[in-house]
């Protein structure tokens, strides 16, 4: 049974226990910023070099993933192909969807995103997230409307925290 | 988008006394809410559905 959205905290508590690295972005991103939102499904950015790619892989079999939506004629698990190319995949793991983008829209990667993150530790978990000022330039340049919804409510809480 | 009738709220329209209360939870705080009301209002929206 894979539920239709996703328990955040289920989901980052097993890729860090699987070593996977990766940056949360999206709308679960701008919940640890502070924003009063529901997000259906966690969004990461990982990191794509050889291990860690492998890591990511094991951390999505024992998450028992498919590409969502899941029908009948379509139960097509991810493998690592998929995860060596540069697109988006919509995934659902027993603990919800999970977006892994390989890119971003404006084609940014792991690599070009980490020194726009910061690592944030709460009791014991450790995860990195995209920094604020970098959510905002995301969110506004997608031109999405679910983005743009978002942009005011992550503005003013910058203004609160600068 | 082309054909979302969803309207961007203004800043001011931001009830920042709601953010103040949400940044006084933790990181896994918020998770663990963000994640219980997508949930509730998945299952509600089901149930109109199905209505």
């Amino acid at each position: 049974m894979r539920p239709a959205t996703a328990d955040l905290e289920a989901l980052l508590r097993e890729l860090v226990a699987a070593n996977v690295e990766f940056i949360v972005v999206g709308g679960a991103a701008a919940v640890i910023h502070g924003a009063p939102i529901t997000t259906q499904n966690l969004d990461i950015v990982p990191r794509q070099d050889a291990g860690g790619l492998e890591r990511l892989l094991a951390a999505l079999t024992a998450l028992d993933t498919r590409f969502r939506p899941v029908r009948l004629d379509r139960d097509l698990a991810p493998t690592a192909e998929h995860l060596a190319g540069g697109g988006q995949l919509n995934l659902i793991t027993r603990h919800g969807p999970l977006d892994v983008l390989l890119r971003l829209h404006d084609a940014r990667g792991y690599d070009e995103l980490i020194s726009h993150s910061l690592e944030i530790l709460d009791e014991d978990l450790r995860i990195r997230v995209i920094d604020l000022e970098t959510l905002i330039e995301i969110k506004r340049s997608t031109g999405r409307a679910r983005d743009l919804q978002v942009v005011p409510l992550l503005e003013a809480i910058r203004d609160r925290v600068r | 988008m082309e054909g979302d009738e969803t309207t961007q709220p203004q800043y001011n329209e931001i009830d920042h006394s709601l953010l103040d209360w949400y940044r006084e939870l933790s990181m896994i705080e918020r998770l663990r809410a963000a994640s219980k009301a997508a949930a509730v209002l998945e299952r509600l929206a089901r149930a109109a559905r199905n209505r």
